[in-house]
């Protein structure tokens, strides 16, 4: 089965839209609880930027086995962090100052509040699994990184949207992250203390 | 580094908004580099697994 490269141009901007969609979902919960997000938390989110820009360049540049390298990169990197985070509050009775387990139970509690029964650090790890699982699937067809066909006006007119959503949401974690951190150590606490603000 | 790592995927978006390829690709590579140093940066490699905040 043939994939054309308009087709696989359509696929990956609607991951680039979704990861946008999901980064738009984490402001939302960011300033619903009023929880700021921790380095870890960050990080993901980073990764996710990450991912969408390389779901971009297959829909701005052409579909190329590099690009989609790029999205498995950011992906891996974002798992590894989500699987780090999820280890680290996965079991509550362990007491973290010290390194040994405990049995008083909120010694480790979890970071946020869930979402649908699951932390966001549980949801960033599927998330990423599936960008992963998405990447190995669409890299089964052929046809996609046929440079002979160009690209349909429309097409390059829905990329030029959703780079552009890309840029305004990267953009703006760049300067909700300053305003967090500064040009120090992002906080870990999870409180609404902004360094700008502080 | 943070704010840095997110500012250079901005700058790599707005170089593919004008197809400069080179230019997306050095941000975007600089970028996971970072990412990944702010990673093992956080990680407490002396404990057992890091497994410790």
């Amino acid at each position: 089965m043939r994939l054309s490269p308009d087709a696989a141009r359509v696929l990956n901007l609607i991951g680039v839209l979704a990861m946008v969609g999901v980064l738009a979902g984490a402001y939302v919960y960011q300033f619903a609880h009023q929880e700021l997000p921790c380095t870890l938390c960050l990080l993901q989110r980073l990764a996710m930027v990450a991912v969408a820009l390389g779901a971009a360049m297959n829909v701005t540049l052409g579909p190329d086995p590099r690009h989609y390298g790029v999205i498995l990169v950011s992906a891996a990197l974002g798992g590894a962090v989500s699987l780090r985070q999820t280890l680290l509050h996965i079991n509550p009775f362990f007491d973290t100052t010290k390194g040994e387990p405990t049995l008083a139970a909120t010694s480790n509690p979890p970071f946020g509040e869930p979402v649908f029964g699951l932390h966001l650090y549980v949801w960033g790890l599927l998330l990423f699994a599936v960008a992963i699982l998405a990447v190995g699937i669409v890299m089964l067809f052929r046809g996609q990184f046929d440079r002979r066909e160009p690209e349909t006006g429309a097409i390059r007119r829905l990329g030029h949207l959703g780079v552009g959503l890309l840029v305004l949401m990267a953009t703006a974690e760049a300067a909700t992250t300053f305003m967090e951190c500064g040009f120090g150590d992002c906080p870990n606490d999870g409180k609404w203390n902004w360094w700008l603000f502080g | 580094m943070m704010t840095l790592a997110f500012l250079l995927l901005a700058v790599g978006g707005v170089a593919l908004w004008w197809q400069r390829a080179r230019w997306s690709w050095a941000t975007v590579v600089l970028a996971l580099a970072l990412g990944i140093a702010i990673f093992l940066g956080d990680v407490d490699f002396a404990q057992t697994l890091g497994l410790q905040l």
